[in-house]
């Protein structure tokens, strides 16, 4: 069955569907709130939390935008509330920092860790809200579409803003490629 | 369309219309027509071609450091959630009411106003033709009869000033007699404003109940 169908019976108080959107989305939804957290525990309870609140407000969701974008906008709420309540002043809402201290052992070779290094000192070059962009589309993989609602920004300027980050971090990039040469 | 200029260049101006679209072109991020549109055009600018790989460069190194980056979910995740939100199912038939989403903009009671509202309207819609149907002709008749009293009064008023009025003034000679004329002259204005009195007696009283000529104070 399609998304559609599990929305319509969810919003009909069916469990069971909304269980079936919660299989579909909960990988993405843990990695996004995990992404701007840095803590495992803290973010499995967003996670849980995000889709409770979705499924106790699943009735006033209109389709407006995606099932996805919504529950994002949800976690993106209690993320900014998480980092609050840590004394950490969120930035343009979604602040973060590539040196990620809990991030996984890379287990590449030397070059591509040699990369990832370098996109990482690239990311850190551009502002905050061109970072986020950028994570949107590269790391969560959402449409612009979905940036746009999650973001409360119309279409065009998403398109437009996101633009303007890869230029500017792709400049970063090919400095640091012209340093090291792959 | 040929982008080419015959000589194996494309004009420059193609180039900065299509530059925007190359990194999602790459990603497949462009509807059908746009990457059909880059594609033609990518076939045959070499400085777009070159862009492209470019671009390619940049978004394999970008992903590749975010895949490295992305955690692994806990298992039992999915299962621990989904049976969390079942564990809240029995007895919750409006959730919307109970608990509005953090983000989701109104406040709970403007959200219930604004899931009843159409159902008010469509109601309201609904029993308009209805009332209107019932109350309009005791209205109108109401009103008609308070017309026709504030009517009937002021007219009995007037015809007793206008009796009296040659009778009084044919003892004053010539002068007295141009007064009548001038009265009679003017009557046409006196009598449209009578009934625009009447018509706003009637309405006043239509409205509070009191009619006029009688004295005593007594409400209908």
């Amino acid at each position: 069955m399609t998304e559609d169908v599990f929305l319509r019976q969810a919003r009909h108080g069916d469990a069971g569907a909304f269980a079936a959107l919660v299989q579909q989305s909960s990988g993405g939804l843990y990695r996004f709130v995990r992404a701007r957290l840095r803590d495992d525990g803290a973010a499995a309870d967003a996670a849980q939390e995000a889709f409770l609140r979705a499924w106790r407000a699943i009735a006033s969701f209109r389709g407006e935008c995606s099932f996805r974008s919504w529950l994002y906008r949800i976690a993106q709420r209690l993320i900014i509330d998480e980092r609050t309540r840590r004394g950490r002043a969120p930035v343009a809402g979604l602040d973060f920092d590539e040196a990620d201290p809990t991030a996984p052992e890379p287990t590449a070779g030397l070059e591509a860790e040699a990369e990832r290094q370098d996109v990482r000192a690239a990311l850190e070059r551009i502002a905050p809200d061109e970072r986020e962009l950028i994570r949107l589309v590269y790391y969560d993989g959402l449409s612009y579409k979905e940036i746009s609602a999650l973001r409360g920004l119309p279409l065009g300027t998403v398109k437009v803003r996101l633009h303007r980050a890869r230029a500017r971090l792709r400049v970063q990039l090919e400095e640091m490629w012209e340093v090291h040469p792959a | 369309m040929s982008a080419n200029d015959g000589r194996g260049r494309v004009p420059r101006r193609q180039c900065a219309a299509i530059a925007p679209l190359l990194p999602d072109w790459d990603l497949g991020r462009l509807d059908a027509g746009d990457a059909d549109r880059v594609r033609r055009h990518v076939a045959q600018c070499p400085r777009c071609a070159a862009e492209v790989a470019a671009w390619r460069r940049f978004s394999a190194a970008v992903t590749a450091h975010f895949d490295a980056a992305r955690p692994e979910v806990p298992a039992g995740l999915t299962g621990h959630i989904a049976a969390a939100v079942r564990a809240e199912a029995p007895g919750r038939r409006s959730p919307a009411r109970v608990a509005p989403a953090a983000g989701a903009g109104w406040p709970g009671w403007l959200g219930w106003v604004g899931e009843w509202a159409g159902v008010l309207v469509a109601a309201a819609a609904a029993l308009a033709p209805i009332i209107v149907a019932w109350a309009a002709p005791v209205a109108w008749a109401a009103f008609e009869t308070r017309l026709a009293q504030s009517i009937a009064v002021l007219g009995h008023r007037l015809s007793g000033i206008l009796a009296q009025a040659p009778a009084s003034l044919a003892a004053g000679g010539a002068a007295a007699g141009t007064a009548v004329g001038y009265a009679w002259y003017v009557l046409p204005f006196i009598l449209w404003a009578a009934v625009g009195l009447a018509i706003s007696y009637a309405t006043v009283g239509y409205a509070t109940g009191y009619t006029i000529g009688d004295e005593s104070g007594h409400v209908t």
